[in-house]
């Protein structure tokens, strides 16, 4: 087994393992951190009243 | 006092009043859970108006009332109460004793949102979640309360209309497949009730995570609604506030339009390039909205935990253990170290591609991980930092 390989397995499974322990402290000892949505403060979707998809970027001048 | 009832009780200058039961005299507070006045020693419910107490507190004298010192009728202890209290307990005897003088020259608030969560509730609360916590010390599971204070936090609401033309861009496909489009975007909404927190004492980042308020519930304000509950006023201007209500409300609108493209386009790291907004504030109401401060000690620190009054959200930073963390993290290390070893040396080399996405993946959940436990030590700070402690304390 190359070097290399092991190196980057000690680098794949240290993230993993610091992502999940992050992941069960922050659902177990962060309590609340949310704010205020956008339907919390609005009674309706966004009205778009233009919607153009795939522009040229050089026609929209604002 | 011509209009004093038997059941109101003023201060010597007749500025301060504690109702009292007209059964047996003891002090009434303001009960969540029936919306009335409550004995707490013959355990009698009763409204405002059986008090005859409503038709004098109720009428509106303007957009003033008045802040004052009072003097407890109960005990005769003078009180100063700081400026930015508008009613208080009496610190010597604990009697609930609502400071009209103040409600008569400090700006009234229009609406307030009642308790809906007792005292009790509001423990229970702060209890399950800390008993559902896996990294939560075991006398941090056992805590037991320092102080628990129900504020009427002021808000500002902001009702706004808001438009804006946007262009972005985002990335289609994956790979070598991967193109890059600009997409363009006119919307418009109203915002209601956007709520910002005028009190400079409490923490905004405290008082955003009290939200979501269900604002339906607002009702005019009646100083009824304040017996048994201390209450803030508000020292930020709403001028003041104006710059961050908009600023809100366009973050609040780029990321439905980003969400728009993302799911409409299936695109990707979409980016707002250009935007025009326009908006419009159409209305700002000052109200009182309710949150429990519950204050408990871990190694000397205290920590105060907030509970929204109304939904019974909690929210705070609790402490963790770092020995069964650091034990978990190398279980988890020394199993997949080798497993993922190997797999990097299956692969091998010559096809640098999916090892390339292997590491950028591994590289991704580092960066998640980092920002969960920056979260986690912003939420301990704001939970463990001694203003918001005082915040409680002071009222």
């Amino acid at each position: 087994m190359s070097f290399i390989a092991i190196l980057l397995g000690m680098f794949t499974a240290a993230s993993i393992a610091l992502y999940i322990v992050s992941r069960i402290l922050k659902k177990s000892n962060d309590l609340g951190n949310t704010e205020g949505k956008y339907y919390d403060f609005a009674d309706s979707f966004v009205r778009i009243n233009r919607r153009q998809d795939r522009v040229n970027m050089r026609q929209f001048r604002f | 006092m011509d209009n004093q009832t038997p059941h109101m009780r003023y201060n010597a200058a007749g500025q301060g009043v504690t109702l009292h039961c007209p059964g047996c005299a003891a002090a009434l507070v303001f009960d969540p859970v029936s919306g009335k006045m409550h004995c707490e020693s013959c355990g009698n419910l009763y409204s405002t108006n059986e008090l005859g107490y409503e038709n004098r507190f109720s009428v509106d004298d303007g957009e003033m009332m008045e802040c004052n010192v009072y003097r407890c009728r109960s005990c005769g202890a003078e009180l100063n109460v700081s400026d930015n209290t508008c009613s208080t307990f009496c610190a010597y005897c604990g009697q609930p004793t609502v400071v009209f003088d103040r409600v008569a020259s400090m700006r009234k608030p229009q609406f307030i949102i009642p308790f809906s969560i007792t005292k009790d509730q509001a423990v229970g609360l702060l209890r399950f979640k800390v008993n559902e916590g896996s990294f939560v010390p075991k006398e941090v599971k056992e805590f037991s309360i320092d102080r628990i204070t129900g504020i009427y936090v002021p808000f500002w609401l902001f009702d706004m209309d808001y438009e804006d033309r946007q262009l972005l861009s985002g990335e289609v496909g994956s790979g070598k497949n991967s193109h890059k489009y600009h997409y363009y975007r006119e919307g418009s909404t109203h915002f209601r009730n956007l709520t910002l927190d005028a009190s400079r004492q409490l923490n905004d980042d405290s008082s955003k995570r009290l939200e979501p308020y269900m604002t339906e519930a607002l009702l005019p304000f009646k100083a009824d609604y304040l017996s048994g509950f201390y209450s803030d006023r508000y020292d930020v201007d709403k001028h003041e506030l104006m710059g961050s209500a908009v600023r809100r409300a366009a973050d609040l609108f780029d990321q439905e339009i980003v969400k728009d493209v993302s799911t409409g386009c299936r695109a990707h790291n979409v980016k707002i390039l250009k935007k025009d907004p326009n908006t419009n504030v159409t209305d700002i109401k000052y109200a009182l909205l309710p949150a429990w401060f519950l204050t408990f000690r871990y190694k000397d620190t205290p920590y105060t935990m907030l509970v929204n009054g109304q939904t019974g959200k909690v929210i705070g930073g609790l402490p963790y253990e770092k020995t069964p963390l650091t034990l978990l993290f190398l279980l988890i290390f020394v199993i997949l170290a080798p497993l993922a070893a190997m797999l990097y040396n299956y692969i091998g080399f010559d096809d640098l591609r999916i090892t390339g996405m292997a590491v950028g993946g591994a590289a991704l959940l580092l960066g998640k991980a980092l920002k969960n436990l920056k979260d986690i030590e912003i939420s301990n700070k704001l939970s463990s930092a001694s203003d918001i402690a005082r915040y409680s304390k002071d009222r």
